[in-house]
């Protein structure tokens, strides 16, 4: 990929109160940038400075990919973010500039691999047949998707066939995930949130729903109601989602055959 | 211009302050500090991310989700090899201030009232725009003081409606509000942040019917 004369933007939520909140966007973007396939790589965010609005008082570059790192489609990338950004569709052409507004990277089918590798790693020599995998999301009204999103995945999952069962659950909807042991039959179970960053839902609220303590620190697995859980970082947190986020722009390009 | 070039004019001019980050030539480069500390036994970072870290807490490791607030860390001293590293370095710091002050001297700043950001909120940020003007004022100068923000406000309440709960200097974008003395590059608020927007959706959720 030949970007060389163009800027990335990574769209993150951010947070005033915790300051870990846009740490993985930072890093991804951190990773991005030393691979120097942009001519810059910049970050802004909703609850953070630079704000989305300020953002356009640091980009150079003419043509520029904005990639907001959400789950998945809703308030903030089809509300928020275009009226903030000042965009007008997946192309807008203002100020002299192009911006390509890309999907968010929640969205990539690619976040499939990731989700298999978290899972894997946090449950390490145990036979994938003899695993409970639960992704966990927040599931709400909030014009939000990411329910979807993580129904997908779990089709995505449960159709290569390699882990023994594999299920969707969520904070504030039914299947809810205080019920763990009664959505899923086998002695190792292991939990991924399908979250961008560890912030309070990961680290407080999924733990205690599961009956572990909040914030506990992750010495895995948790012998917990009969079973054996495996409790994973937040999916956002991986390293690896610097290449969704690539895979992101190029995605773009085929949708919009611009490719190079 | 790009924003190195502009930079580069800055500091020839003696420009080489930016909020609480003094900006000092060395032999190899260029080194960043606080400006209260003097270059010598300070902590050295070499990474122009090293700011994203060195920005986000203050002394008392309490979170600053306000990157001009005046409560910058002090005892360390960030070298980088080139004038590109120092801007991304202050892009850190102080986001988006090296643009938006080489807008406001090109006559280019697009400030916007704060009546018209408040409108813009949808979802739970909707109800904010119900403040009255003289709640506003009183907020504003309650969130917005030098002592807990060093920009410098370009906007107005809405288009006649000053502001008159801060001091001058605040509204003035060529008033050096720490007092140094030296030349400066200013932090002008091009648009209120999310933070007083959030703070004015309190306000009008506390205040009676
Ligand atoms: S609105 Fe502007 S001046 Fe007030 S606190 Fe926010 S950034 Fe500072």
């Amino acid at each position: 990929m030949d970007k060389s004369r163009c800027a990335l933007v990574l769209a993150g939520h951010g947070s005033t109160l915790n300051p870990d909140s846009s740490g993985p966007t930072h890093l991804h973007a951190a990773t991005i940038r030393a691979r120097g396939i942009f001519a810059e790589v910049h970050v802004c965010f909703w609850k953070e400075e630079p704000s989305f609005r300020q953002i356009w008082r640091m980009v150079e570059a003419d043509e520029v990919y904005v990639v907001p790192n959400f789950i998945s489609e809703g308030y903030f990338t089809q509300t928020v973010l275009p009226r903030e950004l000042g965009l007008n569709g997946p192309i807008t052409e203002r100020d002299g500039r192009v911006i390509k507004y890309c999907e968010p990277v929640g969205n990539h089918a690619n976040m499939t691999g990731l989700l298999l590798q978290r899972a894997r790693e946090v449950a390490p020599g145990v036979d994938l047949a003899a695993i409970s995998l639960i992704i966990v999301g927040h599931g709400t009204g909030l014009n939000d998707n990411s329910a979807r999103a993580i129904r997908d995945q779990v089709a995505r999952i449960r159709a290569l066939g390699q882990f023994g069962e594999v299920v969707d659950a969520f904070m504030e909807e039914s299947p809810n995930v205080a019920e763990w042991d009664q959505l899923t039959t086998l002695k190792h179970v292991v939990v991924v949130p399908f979250f961008i960053a560890d912030g309070l839902h990961s680290y407080e609220d999924i733990p205690v729903l599961l009956g572990m303590e909040a914030g506990a620190t992750r010495q895995n697995p948790v012998p917990l109601r009969g079973r054996q859980l495996y409790y994973a970082s937040a999916i956002g947190t991986s390293s690896l989602l610097a290449d969704v986020i690539l895979d992101q722009v190029a995605a773009f390009d085929e949708k919009h055959a611009l490719a190079v | 211009m790009k924003l190195a070039e502009k930079l580069a004019a800055w500091l020839e001019a003696g420009r080489a302050d930016l909020g609480e980050v003094r900006i000092g030539r060395t032999a190899e480069g260029f080194e960043l500090h606080h400006y209260l500390d003097e270059p010598g036994e300070l902590q050295s970072y070499q990474q122009a991310e090293d700011a994203i870290e060195l920005g986000k807490l203050d002394a008392a490791g309490k979170y600053r989700p306000l990157r001009s607030a005046p409560t910058l860390q002090r005892g360390w001293r960030l070298e980088l090899g080139s004038l590109e590293d120092v801007v991304r370095a202050l892009e850190f710091f102080y986001p988006a201030m090296l643009g938006t002050a080489a807008a406001f001297e090109e006559k280019a700043g697009r400030p916007v009232d704060l009546r018209e950001t408040l409108n813009r909120q949808s979802g739970m940020y909707r109800v904010a725009g119900k403040i009255t003007n003289e709640q506003a004022d009183a907020l504003i100068g309650e969130v917005c003081p030098p002592n807990r923000c060093l920009k410098t406000i370009t906007w107005q309440i809405e288009p006649g409606v000053a502001i008159t709960s801060l001091p001058a200097g605040k509204l003035e974008l060529g008033h050096d509000l720490l007092e140094c003395g030296r030349g400066f590059i200013p932090l002008p608020c091009e648009e209120c942040c999310n933070i007083l927007v959030a703070a004015a959706r309190e306000t009008v959720k506390r205040a009676p019917a």
